[in-house]
């Protein structure tokens, strides 16, 4: 009986060497994308937060997804976001927006007084088996009392295959999200003395 | 002439004076020299016939336990292939026992008729080692003689079965091998010192009172130079092969040793030659692989019971008993032959492992006082917890060995088994990994997979249902609050939790032997690029 248990403990020794294909983890890197040099820190005047990032139910796991048709999506088994996904693009878009607007203080999350907020749906920020990132939602920007919704499609076009590329595509998207809500947020002023 | 006196008749010799004339006899008082040819020719016959008798040489007798191929008259005793002799007749000893040949050794050759001369009879032979003999096919044995050296002379001697390994007056040493292992080695094996022949075995005998077999051998100049007190003796395997954990090793000595083993010598390493010695007839112990001549030996040996209550397949006499690591002793037995009966196939039946433990190898002196006292601490530290365990060394050969260990929230108590001290047995560690893994299996078959990812994801659901509740409640907090930052912030954590889980949960529906199998190995799709 012993010999059958040791038998198995070799059984899954060897089922575990034999699993040939290896995870992947990505990331969406903070540096300014490409055409967004960093621009010199002036003293902020006024705050920005950018309060959440909402992802429909197929987006929140750690797998990236793949869409293979038009009405199916595919979750990837071995390739995974190194961070939940909402607090990547939160922190992505509040990088570039810093860096495109040094005149505000620009973060990630709620925070107390802030002057403008931004609240970001995301519907889509996957690959797709068109050659296409697809990146798309919309933001609802509050500056003081007023509440503009704006929706956006800043989809990409995927340069190579795998998922490399489509993270790649991805950060590009991001950057162009981040110019868009720039030239929007980019009027927020500070509160007024009450 | 007229002078001539003529006879005449006297008065006295008128009457015969016609008779006839008187014979003038005559006495002859001298021997014929015609005797002296015969006395001459007894003389020569008595010097031919002292001659001979003196010129003939000494007649000896030599006593041989077979006679096969000897004829008298015909089979000649011979030195170095000069004849020295021959062989005159035979007879058996009065018991049958033996044969006794009557051998003339010629007159020249008698000064070599010594106390220590050896005669052997040459017939073809065939061993491992060489093919000799083969001339006596054709002209038939001989009998071949060493001459001895002695000052003494003799006239009767025995002879031997097969030729001296050494032949007498060769300088040398003569030293005695003593093993415990058997017959492993024979007449004119040989004695290697770093693969050179030092020397050969001389003759072999079997002690019965001491069950040990003893070897005489011969250790020719200059390697006598070599034995020292400290010199060791190993078998040589000839074909050596050593698995470990560090791999296998595979070792050929050279054709002789692996034809006939043989023996080697030396001085382990980092020891010192010692004095050397001098003197014929020393023993020395023969180990069983050039390994073992770095073991001490001890002289004290305290002896335990361990009764396992496992296999002890792989267990044999001369296992090493191992304290982290380090030899303190040996197995001894592993039979269950005791006055304490053993009751094999009874489901609380133990077997009992004899082993010894040598204080020396404890950091004790090997004196019989140290002894004691390392017996009344080895005792103090059974009640202490000191157990024995029977524990796989090597999975490819299944070998394994005692080791001793402390466990020291599982105080014993003292007890004997026939007599001797016992030291419990504890499961090893591989023993109780099978025990956790079957505890495991079964629970695992226990487990109703199906209906539990069914159950969790009824519970995600019920989850995030209490999370969008929570949200909701977190509403009531005013934005930007220390609270609303900390509900939100434990509801995020959460929910990411949950987030974690679901791929999980659906794996384990759509594979539910994935946990112990692994995921399927296909890759993902990948997507496809504009630029390939």
């Amino acid at each position: 009986m012993k010999s059958l248990y040791l038998a198995f403990v070799g059984l899954l020794v060897g089922c575990g060497k034999k699993l040939e294909v290896e995870n992947h983890y990505y990331s969406l890197v903070l540096e300014a994308a490409e055409g967004q040099p960093p621009a010199e820190p002036v003293a902020p005047k006024a705050r920005v937060d950018l309060v959440a990032v909402d992802l429909p139910d197929f987006l929140r796991s750690r797998s990236l997804v793949l869409q293979v048709n038009t009405n199916e999506v595919l979750h990837a088994r071995y390739h995974h976001w190194g961070e939940p996904l909402d607090i990547a693009v939160q922190k992505v878009l509040a990088r570039d927006l810093s860096n495109a607007l040094p005149k505000l203080e620009v973060a990630p999350g709620p925070g107390r007084e802030a002057d403008c907020t931004i609240a970001l749906e995301l519907d889509r920020f996957h690959a797709s088996n068109s050659a296409q990132v697809l990146v798309s939602g919309r933001f609802v920007y509050t500056q003081h009392d007023q509440v503009t919704r704006r929706e956006f499609d800043v989809s990409q076009v995927q340069e190579g295959d795998g998922y490399t590329s489509a993270v790649s595509g991805m950060r590009r998207a991001l950057g162009a999200l981040s110019r868009e809500l720039a030239s929007v947020v980019g009027a927020c002023t500070p509160k007024p003395a009450e | 002439m007229s002078d001539d006196p003529t006879p005449s008749a006297s008065p006295d010799a008128a009457e015969p004076a016609a008779a006839a004339p008187m014979a003038n006899v005559e006495h002859i008082h001298r021997w014929s020299p015609v005797w002296l040819v015969p006395l001459a020719a007894f003389g020569i016959a008595m010097w031919m016939v002292y001659q001979h008798y003196v010129g003939q040489g000494p007649l000896i007798q030599v006593r041989f336990e077979n006679a096969e191929g000897i004829e008298p008259g015909k089979t000649r005793i011979r030195t170095k292939n000069v004849e020295v002799g021959e062989v005159l007749g035979m007879q058996l000893s009065e018991g049958a026992e033996s044969v006794l040949l009557s051998v003339r050794i010629h007159k020249e050759n008698a000064h070599l008729l010594r106390e220590d001369s050896s005669f052997w009879i040459v017939r073809p032979r065939v061993n491992a080692l060489s093919v000799t003999g083969l001339g006596t096919l054709l002209s038939g044995a001989y009998i071949e003689m060493a001459p001895g050296l002695l000052d003494k002379a003799a006239r009767t001697f025995e002879g031997l079965d097969a030729p001296p390994s050494t032949p007498i007056g060769t300088p040398g040493l003569h030293i005695v091998l003593e093993s415990s292992e058997g017959k492993r080695l024979h007449e004119g094996t040989p004695l290697m010192f770093g693969g050179m022949e030092a020397g050969k075995i001389e003759d072999v005998q079997f002690d019965p009172e001491r069950r040990r077999t003893r070897y005489d051998a011969f250790i020719v100049q200059p390697y006598d130079r070599l034995i020292t007190e400290n010199t060791r003796f190993w078998f040589n395997s000839g074909v050596a092969v050593d698995v470990s954990a560090d791999g296998a090793r595979l070792e050929f000595g050279t054709l002789e040793t692996i034809a006939s083993g043989g023996v080697s010598f030396g001085v382990p390493e980092g020891q010192e030659l010692g004095p050397r010695i001098t003197v014929d007839y020393v023993s020395f112990e023969v180990y069983p692989h050039e390994g073992a001549i770095y073991e001490r030996i001890y002289a004290q040996a305290l002896e335990y019971i361990l009764l396992a209550d496992r296999s002890i397949r792989g267990l044999q006499p001369g296992a090493p008993v191992e304290y982290r690591g380090v030899k303190v002793g040996e197995v001894l037995r592993t039979d269950i032959d005791y006055e304490e009966k053993v009751r094999l196939l009874e489901p609380d039946s133990r077997i009992p492992i004899l082993f010894k433990i040598e204080p020396g190898r404890l950091g004790y002196g090997d004196t019989e006082e140290e002894s004691k006292q390392a017996a009344d601490r080895i005792a103090t530290l059974i009640r202490r917890g000191l157990h024995g365990e029977v524990k796989i060394t090597n999975y490819l050969t299944g070998a394994q060995i005692i080791d001793l260990q402390h466990r020291p929230r599982r105080p014993n108590r003292l007890s004997e088994f026939a007599s001797y001290p016992v030291i419990p047995a504890t499961e090893g560690r591989v023993d109780q990994l099978l025990v956790l893994l079957e505890r495991t299996v079964r629970k695992i078959n226990d487990v109703p997979l199906d209906d539990v990812t069914e159950e969790t994801l009824e519970t995600l659901v019920k989850a995030q249902e209490t999370l969008e509740h929570y949200e909701r409640l977190a509403s009531h907090y005013s934005a930007g609050s220390e609270p609303h930052r900390e509900l939100v912030r434990s509801l995020s954590t959460l929910e990411r939790t949950l987030a974690e889980v679901t791929p999980l949960i659906r794996q384990l529906r759509e594979q539910p032997n994935s946990v112990v199998v692994g995921p399927r190995g296909e890759p993902d799709p990948e997507p496809t690029g504009a630029v390939p």
